[in-house]
């Protein structure tokens, strides 16, 4: 009882020492879609109104924490940018407080004991996961890595494919209730979905078809999470060993995520060429593309009229190819780099935008 | 928390007692798995995928252990192992349900796959145990079978190894040793580093076994045979009922426990503390779940295998699902109970302790040709004299088969014919006139005292004799390979669904409605109806009666679904007289749909209508939780119908409040027919001397009549029955309709005679069991293709015709018709329309009329 009444003192000071400057950055910076009194009427037209505070239309969540979250990183697929670059943390932290004030007096719930978070590190969990999207498949041995800023990747361990990003709550442990082995049940909503939930392998090589990845290692860094998996052709030959490192991208143009791949050669014999496969939509939706940061990005429009900008950077001596939805990174090893940010518009000024953010 | 003592001696201090570890505050520790760091921080896997770490766990105040949560989030953690001295530190390694992992004690976010080289369909029940390990590093690993709906009796194997036991080397490399484990949740070795695992009594496991695990064994159940080479080369699959081929050469059990000690058992560790945990060096204790103990096994090679006996140790622990030794001696106990009802506490460590004090217990027991030599931990009392009297020994053996469990079969009194004590009245020879191989021994030991007065702590124990000491070796399994029993199928046969179809149309009753029914949101004291055809309820009236069943049962099974409100009160009385209350508390909550199950017996009268015998609740479950077993009902509760008789109706109450009730079933026990003069009406092969109308197609197949095709009739060869009683098994396939006709004349078209209705689910509102357009029944007794027991008894009496139909030994219609509208005829079966089938098999009658 104690912790609890601390909590909300602590959220009520902050509101209030806040409450000028906070008003103000609310003004600046959210009024335009969210109406000045966090109504959901702002004057931006949108394709999708902007939620409205007032009756508690929070998407992902309506604590201080969870809306500083979702300040921070955005919501992928939505007009909702991050205000990482923008905002300093201190201000971020006073608007998520001023935003809390806005909505319907919440009562304080207590988390059932089987709902897992994510709070000051990031948490891996192994369990059978349900299908991710309809006419995708129960993974029995599934991965899900939660990090701090809400995103959960999640994975099937068996060939370490991820599967889609989620944003949200993390995870709520279904299996400790009953009698036990049922399936977890994640609380973030998907945002990304790769291939449909059922995502071709992630490394191939040239030719010699799809690679098969073991997971050898999950590791939680302060920062993140790695899995370490080795490659393995169809005759159980390894090729290489891989670091995968999975985080949440927020950019004020859009909102993704990003994987980086260090790969080192164990080069067995005959070497082999490796591809990174990733996911875009056909050359028919490309719209734009340019060079930022040292990397390729391209802009394509999604059946949803949304767009997709995938960014990859890998090092010299790569050459890249496409075919149907898959765009492949004929790399020699050493470190790639894949971005994919979704955004409800692009323009001229947004690519601008955008560019200056990341060479910045 | 205050050391719970046992209390386990009668005089002076208890040698073994029992405390608790305080948990972690909020966390309840399903324990998978335990092992020592060489710091002497114990290391604690759980199902929830916790790996806790312990300070102090050998602290006298166990309130003084302190948990630390070292890593979460992993699958399950049902075996853990603490190498101590790996290259960088200890290492951890915990079996996850998808992996074998390797922890760091200084990392925690770091989880290295060491292996995952098994299948894991998805399947609930995939639980995969461990982790012991050999003389080389190598673990060894057991894995679960699924247990798939509809008929999760039949374990599965879905995915590769289900069943089976893995070697994993250090290196990762996995390798499958032996198959036939069903739920193998033990595994562990002995002293000696021979592999042991012990399994759950289920289907092909007529009880819980230990088994000696060899490379390349077979050990019963036949679903992970799909994974063998001959298997898999000639695309075979194990029959979930038939037993293999492979089941000749079984590996036998080394023990079998009996079910009153052990119903799921967990781990086994050997005491090779060197002495500090008592006179029990070298022997293995067990955990057992379900009836919350530990038990001793003691080993012994006859002819080269192990065989031995099995005591009970210590009783009232808790779930104990795996047991480990710290290094002071003390067996650390750790507890999981996964809804399957066993002893609190649930979850947590309890740690047991010997104190110093030997206690009287049997020791050991070495098997001889005609009995056994059984050592003491004390010498007997001087005064005390060992007697033949003093040992009660009986043998018994097991079924073999794909059914749940086996009852224990052919129990036979031993004779014993003497009892030896040595000079320093420490070792008993008890001699028999002879034991049998292939069966169990239980020895109970009675009036035993040791020096000082200490009587036997456990007086009995249960030795699996697999071979005897000489002559020629049997062949022969404890585990008897029996004719499987009949095919649970759907599990609807032999039950008559009482509310199917016209739900109301066999029960007395006011004030009730068939609808749809859910806690009313305004007010969840009282039931929301709506149209709809899920529940009945009371809900009519403000003073509705009871539901009481036309039809009347002695002992049967009977399955009812029931839904109450908040606070709400009802109940089920069998035979209108042996209430069971429902109410809303656990494990009834209000609002949610629950199984009530209840197993029944009647009471028994002698011909003078004395009670030789009170009726008894075998069972009463709740959904599948077992609340009552073996309750004796010395009289009829408050509210009976009436006084006790042989056979009464169902009652569900409806005077208690608002109630919903569903999908009731009764399946009325089989009791032997004893009347005589029953006779084949058909010679099981071919239709001779049986006349076909119309274009119908009638054949025999499996000595069973099938009839097909267009509308036709089959007549019996004789056309003068009269009084007559007749029986069949009958089955009509989904949409047929077919009649059994009594004192028919043979004729094209519909025949003039009695008909007693076959149709489960054509249009016609008539169903199994109607006298076809004198006394319809509307219920849906029967499912479509599904074997039911048919019976008609038709004879003259002075009102007119007696007809009365019994469904599965159950009267349905007694009738009389005043008209005598037809005096005698053929027996004949309809085949009433094309598209519609009709089986009959063992199809007899008696002729009343004759004498």
């Amino acid at each position: 009882m104690r912790s609890i009444c601390t909590a909300v003192s602590f959220v009520l000071l902050a509101a209030s020492a806040f409450a000028q400057d906070a008003r103000e950055l609310f003004a600046t910076n959210c009024a335009s879609c969210h109406g000045e009194t966090g109504d959901g009427k702002g004057t931006t037209q949108l394709d999708r109104p902007a939620r409205s505070f007032k009756d508690g239309g929070f998407s992902y969540g309506n604590t201080p924490e969870a809306l500083f979250r979702t300040i921070t990183t955005g919501i992928p697929g939505t007009p909702m940018p991050s205000f990482e670059s923008s905002l300093t943390v201190e201000q971020r932290r006073a608007l998520a407080a001023y935003v809390v004030t806005l909505g319907p007096e919440v009562e304080a719930v207590d988390p059932e004991k089987t709902v897992m978070h994510v709070t000051d590190r990031p948490r891996v969990v192994r369990g059978l996961l349900p299908p991710i999207a309809d006419g995708a498949v129960a993974q029995p041995r599934g991965l899900l890595v939660g990090t701090t800023d809400g995103f959960t990747f999640e994975y099937r361990a068996d060939d370490v494919r991820l599967l889609g990003v989620r944003l949200g709550g993390f995870v709520d442990r279904k299996d400790w209730t009953g009698r036990g082995g049922t399936a977890l049940e994640p609380l973030g909503q998907v945002v990304h979905l790769l291939e449909d939930g059922q995502p071709r392998a992630t490394f191939a090589s040239v030719g010699g078809g799809e690679l098969r990845a073991k997971l050898a290692q999950t590791a939680v860094r302060d920062g993140g999470v790695d899995l370490h998996y080795a490659l393995y052709d169809a005759a159980g030959t390894l090729h290489a060993q891989v670091t995968e490192a999975p985080f949440a991208t927020g950019t004020s143009v859009g909102a993704g995520f990003t994987r980086v791949f260090e790969l080192a050669r164990t080069a067995p014999g005959e070497p082999v060429d490796l591809l990174v496969r990733v996911q875009v939509y056909g050359e028919a939706r490309r719209v734009d593309s340019f060079r930022a940061a040292g990397r390729e990005w391209t802009v394509r429009r999604l059946p949803d009229d949304r767009y997709e900008i995938v960014g990859v950077g890998a090092p010299a001596g790569t050459s890249y190819r496409q075919q149907g939805g898959v765009y492949d990174v004929v790399l020699p090893s050493g470190r790639v780099v894949v971005t994919t940010l979704v955004t409800a518009d692009w323009s001229e000024e947004l690519r601008g935008q955008l560019i200056a953010e990341l060479e910045r | 928390m205050i050391p719970l003592l046992l209390a386990l001696l009668q005089t002076g201090e208890p040698p073994y007692t029992v405390d608790y570890l305080t948990p972690p505050e909020g966390d309840a520790l399903e324990v998978g798995g335990m092992d020592f760091l060489p710091d002497g921080r114990l290391v604690v896997s759980t199902r929830r995928g916790q790996v806790w770490l312990v300070e102090e766990p050998l602290a006298s105040d166990p309130a003084d252990a302190r948990f630390d949560l070292f890593v979460e989030g992993l699958w399950e953690g049902l075996g853990l192992t603490v190498e101590p001295d790996g290259d960088s530190g200890p290492k951890i390694f915990v079996l996850q349900r998808g992996e074998l992992s390797l922890l760091r004690p200084n990392e925690s976010g770091f989880i290295a796959t060491v292996s995952d080289d098994w299948g894991l369909s998805g399947n609930y029940h995939e639980f995969v145990y461990g982790l012991p390990r050999d003389a080389e590093g190598n673990f060894y690993i057991s894995l679960n079978v699924a247990f798939l709906s509809p008929k999760w009796w039949h374990g599965k194997s879905p995915v590769p190894w289900r069943g089976w036991v893995l070697r994993v080397a250090p290196t990762g490399e996995t390798t499958p040793v032996a198959c036939g484990f069903r739920s193998p949740c033990g595994i562990g070795m002995n002293a000696a580093g021979d592999l042991f695992v012990t399994d759950n009594q289920g289907d092909w496991m007529p009880a819980s076994p230990i088994f000696h695990v060899k490379e390349g064994g077979f050990y019963g159940h036949p679903a992970s045979l799909d994974w063998t080479p001959e298997y898999l080369e000639s695309q075979a699959k194990a029959s979930d009922t038939i037993p293999p081929e492979r089941a000749n050469d079984r590996e036998p059990a080394a023990v079998w426990l009996p079910y009153k000690w052990s119903r799921s058992p967990g781990n086994l560790v050997p005491d090779v503390t060197g002495g500090k945990f008592g006179p029990f060096e070298e022997q293995l204790f067990l955990a057992e779940l379900t009836n919350g103990m530990i038990l001793r096994v003691q080993l012994e090679k006859v002819r080269g295998e192990y065989q031995g006996a099995v005591f009970p140790f210590l009783r009232d622990v808790g779930s104990a699902c795996r047991v480990a030794f710290a290094p002071d001696g003390t067996l650390f106990v750790g507890m999981t109970n996964r809804g399957w009802g066993g002893r609190p506490p649930a979850s947590g460590i309890a740690r047991v302790r010997w104190n110093g004090t030997t206690p009287m217990e049997m020791r050991t027991v070495r098997l001889l040709q005609d009995g056994f030599e059984i050592d003491l931990t004390l010498p007997v009392a001087a005064d005390c004299a060992i007697t033949p009297d003093s040992v009660a020994l009986t043998q018994y053996d097991y079924d073999y088969w794909w059914e749940y469990g086996s009852p224990e079969r052919n129990t036979t009194a031993i004779e014993v014919t003497s009892t030896e004590l040595s000079d320093d009245r420490r070792r008993l020879t008890v001699r028999t006139a002879g034991l049998t191989p292939a069966m169990m021994a239980r020895l109970v030991l009675s009036g035993v005292v040791g020096v000082g007065g200490a009587p036997l702590h456990n007086d009995e124990f249960a030795y699996t004799i697999n071979q005897l000491p000489e002559g020629e070796p049997t062949d022969q399994h404890v585990a008897k390979i029996v004719p499987p029993p009949p095919a649970r199928e759907s599990g609807a046969e032999g039950w008559l669904r009482l509310t199917y179809g016209d739900a109301t149309d066999g029960w007395n009753h006011s004030g009730w409605e068939l609808c749809d029914a859910e806690l009313d949101p305004d007010d969840p004291t009282k039931l929301r109806t709506q149209k709809g055809v899920n529940a009945l309820t009371n809900t009519l009236s403000d003073e509705p009666s009871d539901y009481v069943s036309k039809h009347v049962f002695g002992d049967a099974s009977i399955h009812v679904e029931f839904l109450l409100p908040q606070g709400g009160k009802s109940g089920v009385r069998v035979m209108g007289r042996y209430a069971i209350e429902l109410a809303d508390r656990e494990p009834m909550a209000a609002g949610v749909w629950h199984d009530l199950d209840v197993d029944f017996r009647a009471p028994r009268f002698d011909a003078e209508g004395n009670k030789t015998e009170n009726a008894k609740f075998l069972r009463v479950k709740v959904d599948d939780v077992l609340v009552h077993e073996e309750l004796e009902l010395p009289e009829p509760s408050p509210g009976a119908l009436g006084p006790e008789v042989a056979l009464g109706p169902l009652v569900l109450v409806g005077t208690s409040g608002p109630v919903g009730f569903g999908n009731v079933r009764v399946r009325p026990a089989r009791e032997a027919d004893e009347t005589k003069g029953w006779k084949r009406i058909f010679n099981g092969e071919d239709l001779d001397g049986w006349t076909i109308s119309d274009d119908g197609l009638w054949y025999v197949e499996d000595e069973t009549i099938v009839g097909e095709g267009p509308r036709s009739h089959l007549f019996s060869p004789r056309d003068d029955y009269r009084n007559v009683d007749i029986r069949a098994k009958v089955k009509i396939g989904d949409g047929g309709n077919s009649g059994l006709y009594f004192r028919t004349a043979y004729g094209p078209g519909w025949p003039a005679g009695y008909e007693a209705q076959i149709n489960s689910s054509y249009a016609d509102p008539q169903k199994t069991g109607s006298l076809y357009g004198l006394a319809p029944v509307k219920t849906h007794l029967i499912p479509p293709d599904t074997w039911f027991d048919y019976r008609v008894t038709c004879r003259d009496v002075e009102a007119g015709t007696h007809v009365v139909i019994r469904v599965n030994g159950v009267v349905i219609t007694d009738y009389v018709d005043a008209e005598r509208k037809y005096e005698s005829g053929h027996i004949a079966l309809q085949q009433h329309h094309d598209g519609s089938v009709i089986e009959v098999r063992d199809f007899e009658v008696r002729d009343l009329d004759a004498r």
